[in-house]
């Protein structure tokens, strides 16, 4: 992997890469559980 | 410019670090090699649950029980949908978007390589699972790929095997899509803005996003039933309290943004093709964005127009309907742009060309008997009959896979330096575009009559029609062998050809050599090439 000549230097970008990889991995881990915790909350009603 | 920045990108052989053998896939971190297998990977699964169709167009040649056992029957029409869907359209789309997004963009590879070599070979072992559960006591799944329950709860030892699978799948497309995302946020070249990148990467920037909300939800469904089956809950046993419909409401809240999942890069790839082949920008390139994006929020809200007779109140079925009809809206967007594309234009008749305007035309028609079904007194008589199963092939076959094949016909030059045979590929368009009407068009009449959807047998007035579907889906099956043949054929005696494979070609690929080196962008194109690249 080649750091482009861009305003971002290649250890600014792989912090970049890692953050947003790690954020949407947690939203789809929140849709995951969210709903099979709104199910539990609908069955305990 | 472009053969100085060629260069450049090839002489960087010092960093072309190509594993040989079996290392180079079983380790693959690089784009291409990734992009190959999961194309290699989405093609075999295409002739399996291809072999699967064509057993369910020979029980259906004839009424009565010919050659299959019913519940065979149901097993093959709920694998067909599984292996398609997930094994090989969804893996197609991911295929290209390895091979063209890092090219598109300006980049050298993928953000996450390693994430993608995971990504890919969760699949094999997920699909192995899944085809090997026709083998265990009970047979396959065979109540159908919605799953829904009480019905799925009754498999025998394939229950378990399908949900480990289908969980595998969605990890693979989240970990797919999160990989995406995240190289078109940070790994466009300087100059790239958004509102220049090529359709195709808007629309998979697009779907990639849906696939992170959604398939997640999918697993959540799909983790409840096992609960359901193992551990005692009631999340869907209305028995114990639960709510066998509220499942449906789940599925669909996935399973509706999953068809977009399935049909958005298409758009992005026929939004490529007709420019080329009109020799003029796309015309409104901004609405174009605008449009899928629309469409791509509205997936969200229009879930329950899968499942209006279940007994909803009257102002649910208002909304579902309404809101679905607005897809039209977008969608027309797009149909007009591309004929507008098209308008005034030096139109040349290629393969990718005739498969974009198939596209084009069968796709509109899926379109509109969507609209059929979006109205509810309407789609309480065309629930679960043939006419279902006609509008969603319609979108699919000549759509999804129709969109496929105009870009793999597109981009094969690129990725194999060499032509393929373009008479043998448009006989292949031709018997393709013939057949696949012979095929689904007699399913509409077929299910305005009545006749139900998964069901080996059916009544004797419906046989004419079964008939020649039946004679059009082998004709269809057949015509598909021709599409590996022509692939290999090109790979081993094509004919040379330089970078633009094609004479009205824009776009940052074409500006590499072909084929690319083994790192697409190792220097990022100048702003002068970026600029003539996206001129769209």
């Amino acid at each position: 992997m080649h750091a482009l000549p861009d305003a971002l230097d290649e250890a600014q970008r792989r912090r970049r890469v890692r953050r947003s990889a790690i954020f949407f991995a947690l939203v789809a881990l929140a849709f995951y559980v969210g709903f099979i915790v709104m199910m539990v909350q609908r069955g305990g009603k | 410019m472009a053969e100085h920045h060629a260069h450049a990108a090839a002489s960087h052989d010092d960093h072309d670090h190509k594993p040989h053998g079996w290392r180079r896939w079983v380790y693959a971190t690089n784009h291409k090699d990734i992009g190959t297998m999961y194309l290699i990977f989405a093609c075999t699964m295409f002739f399996i649950g291809g072999g699967a169709a064509m057993l369910i167009r020979l029980e259906l040649f004839q009424p009565g029980l010919q050659f299959l056992d019913p519940q065979f029957f149901n097993s093959l029409t709920t694998m067909h949908a599984l292996i398609m869907i997930f094994g090989a359209v969804m893996p197609a789309w991911t295929g290209l978007a390895n091979w063209m997004i890092p090219m598109q963009v300006g980049a050298p590879d993928m953000a996450l390589p390693r994430l993608n070599n995971f990504s890919f070979w969760i699949l094999p072992f997920a699909f192995t699972l899944l085809i090997s559960s026709f083998f265990v006591p009970g047979g396959a799944p065979a109540g159908g790929w919605t799953m829904y329950p009480p019905l799925v709860l009754q498999n025998g030892a394939s229950f378990p095997m399908l949900i480990f699978s289908v969980h595998l799948m969605g990890a693979s497309s989240i970990l797919g899509a999160i990989n995406v995302v995240v190289t078109i946020m940070n790994m466009r070249a300087p100059g790239m803005t958004l509102l220049r990148m090529p359709l195709f990467v808007w629309t998979w920037l697009i779907t990639a996003y849906l696939l992170i909300a959604v398939m997640p939800v999918l697993a959540g469904a799909v983790t409840m039933l096992l609960t359901d089956h193992f551990f005692g809950t009631t999340f869907f046993t209305a028995a114990g309290g639960g709510d066998p419909v509220m499942f449906q409401h789940i599925f669909w809240f996935f399973g509706h943004p999953e068809v977009y999942i399935l049909i958005l890069p298409a758009f992005g790839i026929v939004s490529e093709i007709i420019p080329t082949f009109s020799r003029k920008p796309l015309f409104g390139y901004e609405a174009m964005v605008y449009a899928v994006a629309s469409i791509a929020f509205l997936s969200f809200i229009v879930w329950a127009h899968h499942m209006f007779t279940v007994g909803m109140p009257l102002a649910a079925q208002l909304f579902f309907m309404l809101s679905t009809m607005l897809i039209a809206i977008p969608t027309g967007v797009k149909v007009f742009n591309w004929t507008a594309t098209m308008w005034k234009g030096s139109l040349s008749f290629e393969p990718p060309m005739l498969f974009a305007l198939a596209f084009l035309f069968l796709f509109t028609i899926g379109g509109f008997s969507g609209l059929m079904l979006a109205m509810v007194p309407a789609d309480y008589q065309y629930q679960d009959t043939y006419f279902v199963v006609a509008h969603f092939h319609y979108v699919l076959v000549p759509g999804a896979i129709f969109g496929i094949m105009a870009g793999v016909y597109y981009w094969l030059p690129k990725w194999t330096g060499r032509m393929y045979d373009l008479k043998l590929a448009t006989w292949h368009f031709w018997l393709s575009a013939i057949f696949v009407n012979v095929l689904f068009f007699p399913q509409h009449f077929l299910g305005l009559a009545g006749m139900p959807r998964r069901i080996p047998d059916y009544a004797v007035q419906f046989t004419d029609w079964n008939m020649v579907s039946s004679i059009g889906g082998f004709a269809f099956g057949l015509a598909q062998l021709l599409f590996p043949y022509i692939v290999i054929k090109c790979i081993r005696a094509g004919q040379p050809i330089g970078n633009r494979a094609w004479e009205g070609a824009h776009g940052l690929e074409w500006e590499l050599p072909s084929p690319p080196p083994y790192h697409s962008w190792t220097t990022p194109p100048s702003a002068a090439v970026i600029a003539r690249g996206a001129a769209h």
